[in-house]
């Protein structure tokens, strides 16, 4: 009977790493558990001036290749390919602008008689990154001009989403002296001077010299995915030599009076977002005890704000707390009605306080650490999110163990929370309102 | 006492799934998924907010409640005699969450450890419910808040918008989570007797994944679930009876505008259908049938995706889909665009010109494969099998016999899918439009 052979707990799932040449570090993970391959690339530089031609960068490239003209031929291609998912992005890491591509295809093992799927599909990313369709030595300027539109029209309807609206908006206004101020998507106000000729030209610096880090996950050899890999991005393309300078982790900023910023709009719930600055990041001794900090605060249902704001007094919907580890800042949010905007701010600076006063329960630490914990096994079976950690953990020179995170944070105790809670220094206070 | 479970397994997929029907009418279907650390559960009720008028089981007039009521029981349920629900899966460590849709309601629960205790839990509180009527009038604020938050969503309000404007008096018209209004006509009498009416054995699925003995898993069930252990329905009782009203061929309205703190407008096209096949073979074909045409002549690949794009007309966000429950469905065509009326005229004249074309063979055998891949890698994540899995058991079909459906497909079903479906006496459109500041 087979059941007599249960698995074994075998240990967290890793990444090999690779140093190819030209400031292009490649990371593959091998399992059993994948019937696709998982290709991530991200390319990294820093959220400055460039931020808005950093954006519409990936929304140029995937418009069309040399080979593939038009994004009708490259949807073609990726349907031919067995529907492989090949999607871009834009992501700010701290005060880091990343660029990035995510790559899907089906493992071969599942499509009898095929071979070469991924190869094929390894060569159109490839392509895509580095060969753009060009014309008289700029990018195609119908396209150009196309995709300018479109990312003027998707910043000026960030509106639409108006929890991710007032989340935006609050960083706006506390960070507005610092980079960590830019959305991803850059400003409209830069969009106009935008050209075909000086945009490609930072595309090649980007694809050359900014640091490329790329993650492989599926059943596929090791050695055989990095060999594959390094061959498909050493022909053609690019001429990676690498060189450019990422700026360090942001240096924590002093926070003044808390500032209140309200904003009207004709909304039927209003959305209160608060800003507070704690400076801990991804390498700090205190991280594991920020993370309990905060899932005791506001990161789950069972959490302080959750149980206090939206179950005993009704008066949200929705109320949590989120991180930033790179900029070390926390972030609170809730939708509510409108009327009831100072009582749940009231509410949620004193559950704040209770935990800087140490009126944490042992049940409240325990839940909380088992939620943690338990997130992190599962995360062994999502290798889309493990790439990111080992990615992410990497940035801030930490390797990815996660035995032995979960063994820091088993020994995080009441008073390092406490110590991370009188971290925080609440900024600003944003309402979104009617 | 198990039943002994039957075994299914899909060499496409090299996935295996065991299912045991126990005499009271209850399904539970475990699928392996070894040296995965998540295990995930689901379970079930075919019941949802289109459910708001029926017959109860053993007879008697039919009973109409207010509208919402399914999605209002959801969260009902997480209100026992120990605590709220997720307070007891929390302690767990574990994840949990409930959903409802037009035509299911479903409670589930993810977890690395402890995967017994929690499924003891999920046992315990869908099949004990208390409905107190001091947290049934608490829970009110709470709903209606929910109500008001996706009232401010424009892709919801333009959605159930489109719906609104198709059905005439089809449930599937109405909000998900009801109104304000009807949600405030909502006490413990009416929660307790659609409980009684859709929370039964035979109309219930649990669906587990994930690295368990499976002797172990049924062995279990059988014996904490009381739903598993009930004797089975007396012959001659009489299930519940779902009445859902004639839905006439014309649509309730050809367009609706809505204007919204929006910076770009949205357009939906809608088609509706009456008459679409229950369940089975028939069903699912049917909406793969559906789902495949719209994606050729409308997905990323079309010449109308490229055309309209390059006129500037429409977004990334641009794409078709379609849908059906309790006997009827919609195809919808749309997304952001800043010009929605150029947009419309656009969409509704290239459809017949569409129609006289016909599907190209090549196209086909793409759209094929890259069903045939999304189906693979749908497979990776426990959460799309449970879901998927349940959902299509619920209507009659194996989901592992999905790609045998696909080579019953071929070009000319599906150009006479779309001649059928995108009729232009069938449709409605929506349109959200930024409001003007004044």
């Amino acid at each position: 009977m087979n059941e007599a052979l249960r698995t074994t707990v075998t240990p967290p799932p890793s990444f090999v790493h690779f140093q190819l040449p030209g400031d292009f570090r490649l990371a593959v993970n091998s399992n059993r558990k994948m019937k696709t391959i998982l290709v991530t690339v991200t390319v990294l530089g820093n959220l400055d001036e460039t931020v808005t031609r950093m954006a519409l960068l990936p929304m140029v490239l995937r418009r069309g290749t040399r080979r593939f003209k038009d994004m009708q031929a490259i949807s073609r291609h990726l349907e031919g390919l067995y529907g492989t998912v090949l999607a871009s992005y834009v992501q700010k890491v701290g005060e880091w602008h990343a660029v990035r591509f995510r790559l899907d295809v089906v493992n071969e093992r599942f499509l009898p008689g095929e071979s070469g799927v991924f190869r094929r599909a390894l060569e159109l990313l490839r392509e895509l990154l580095w060969e753009p369709l060009e014309v008289g030595g700029g990018f195609e300027p119908a396209y150009l001009e196309q995709e300018k539109a479109n990312l003027r029209r998707s910043i000026e309807s960030l509106v639409d989403n108006k929890a991710a609206y007032a989340e935006h908006r609050l960083i706006e206004e506390m960070c507005r002296g610092e980079p960590y101020r830019l959305h991803e998507q850059g400003r409209v106000e830069d969009i106009p001077e935008i050209d075909g000729r000086s945009l490609r030209a930072l595309h090649r610096r980007w694809a050359e010299e900014y640091p490329l880090h790329a993650h492989v996950a599926g059943d596929v050899d090791v050695q055989v995915a990095r060999d594959l890999v390094a061959d498909v991005f050493s022909s053609g393309g690019a001429a990676r030599k690498g060189g450019y300078t990422l700026a360090g982790i942001p240096a924590p900023v002093p926070v003044g009076p808390v500032r209140e910023v309200v904003e009207r709009m004709d909304v039927n719930q209003a959305k209160l977002a608060l800003g507070f600055r704690h400076g801990i990041t991804y390498s700090d001794p205190a991280y594991e005890a920020l993370l309990l900090m905060n899932g005791i605060l506001g990161g789950f249902s069972h959490s302080k704000l959750f149980q206090n704001v939206r179950e005993k007094a009704s008066l949200a919907y929705s109320v949590h707390s989120g991180l930033d580890r790179t900029k070390g800042l926390l972030f609170i949010s809730s939708g509510i009605a409108p009327e009831n905007h100072r009582r749940v701010v009231e509410i949620v600076l004193e559950h704040v306080q209770a935990i800087r006063d140490g009126d944490v329960t042992d049940d409240e630490i325990q839940t909380t650490l088992l939620t943690i914990l338990n997130a992190n096994e599962m995360l062994e079976d999502n290798f889309a999110a493990l790439a990111d950690v080992d990615f992410t953990w990497g940035l801030h020179g930490r390797p990815l163990d996660l035995v032995a995170f979960r063994e820091r944070l088993r020994r995080v105790g009441r008073d390092d929370i406490v110590e991370a809670a009188r971290r925080l220094r609440h900024d600003t206070t944003y309402l979104l309102t009617r | 006492m198990t039943p002994t479970p039957e075994r299914t397994y899909s060499s496409t997929l090299d996935e295996e799934v065991q299912t045991a029907v126990f005499p009271s009418g209850l399904t539970a279907i475990f699928c392996p998924k070894r040296g995965f650390r998540k295990k995930y559960a689901c379970y079930s009720t075919f019941y949802g907010s289109v459910d708001s008028e029926f017959v109860e089981p053993g007879g008697g007039s039919p009973l109409a409640v207010p509208d919402g009521i399914a999605h209002f029981l959801e969260h009902s349920l997480f209100e026992t005699e120990e605590g709220n629900v997720s307070d007891l899966f929390s302690k767990l460590g574990a994840y949990n969450n409930a959903a409802t849709s037009f035509t299911t309601t479903t409670y589930l629960f993810a977890s690395s450890e402890r995967f017994y205790e929690c499924l003891a839990l999920l046992l315990r509180f869908v099949e004990n419910p208390v409905f107190k009527p001091e947290k049934v009038e608490k829970e009110k604020g709470i709903i209606e808040q929910e109500i008001k938050g996706y009232d401010d969503n424009p892709q919801w309000v333009s959605y159930m918008g489109l719906l609104e404007g198709l059905f005439q008096r089809h449930p599937l018209r109405i909000d998900i989570a009801g109104t304000a209004e009807s949600i405030r006509r909502i006490d413990s009498e009416t929660l307790h007797r659609s409980y009684r009416a859709f929370y039964s054995p035979p109309n219930m699925i649990l669906f587990v994944v994930g690295d368990l003995a499976p002797a172990e898993l049924f062995d279990f069930v059988a014996s904490r679930s009381h739903f598993a252990a009930a004797p089975p329905p007396p012959s001659g009782d009489r299930r519940v009876e779902r009445i859902y009203p004639e839905e006439p061929r014309a649509v309730a309205r050809r367009e609706s505008r809505k204007p919204m703190e929006v910076a770009l407008p949205k357009l939906l096209v809608g088609f509706k259908e009456i008459g679409v096949p229950p369940r089975g073979d028939e069903l699912v074909l049917h909406d793969l049938a559906s789902e495949l045409a719209l994606e050729l002549i409308f997905g990323r690949s079309s010449d109308t995706f490229r055309e309209l794009y390059e006129a500037q007309l429409i977004l990334d966000d641009f794409g078709a889909s379609y849908g059906s429950g309790a006997g009827v469905g919609y195809g919808v065509v749309g997304g952001d665009t800043p010009r929605p009326d150029e947009l419309r005229d656009a969409i509704l004249e290239r459809i017949s010109r569409l129609l006289e074309r016909g599907i190209a063979e090549g196209d086909f055998e793409r759209e094929k494969r890259k069903f045939l891949g999304s189906h693979i890698r749908g497979f990776n994540s426990l959460e799309y099998i449970a879901s998927h899995y349940t959902y299509f058991r619920f209507h009659g079909f194996d989901l592992f016999r999905a790609v045998d459906l696909l080579a019953q497909l071929d070009k000319a079903a599906l150009e006479a899918r779309l001649r059928a479906l995108l009729d232009p006496e069938s449709c409605s459109c929506f349109v959200v439009e930024p409001r003007r500041r004044g």
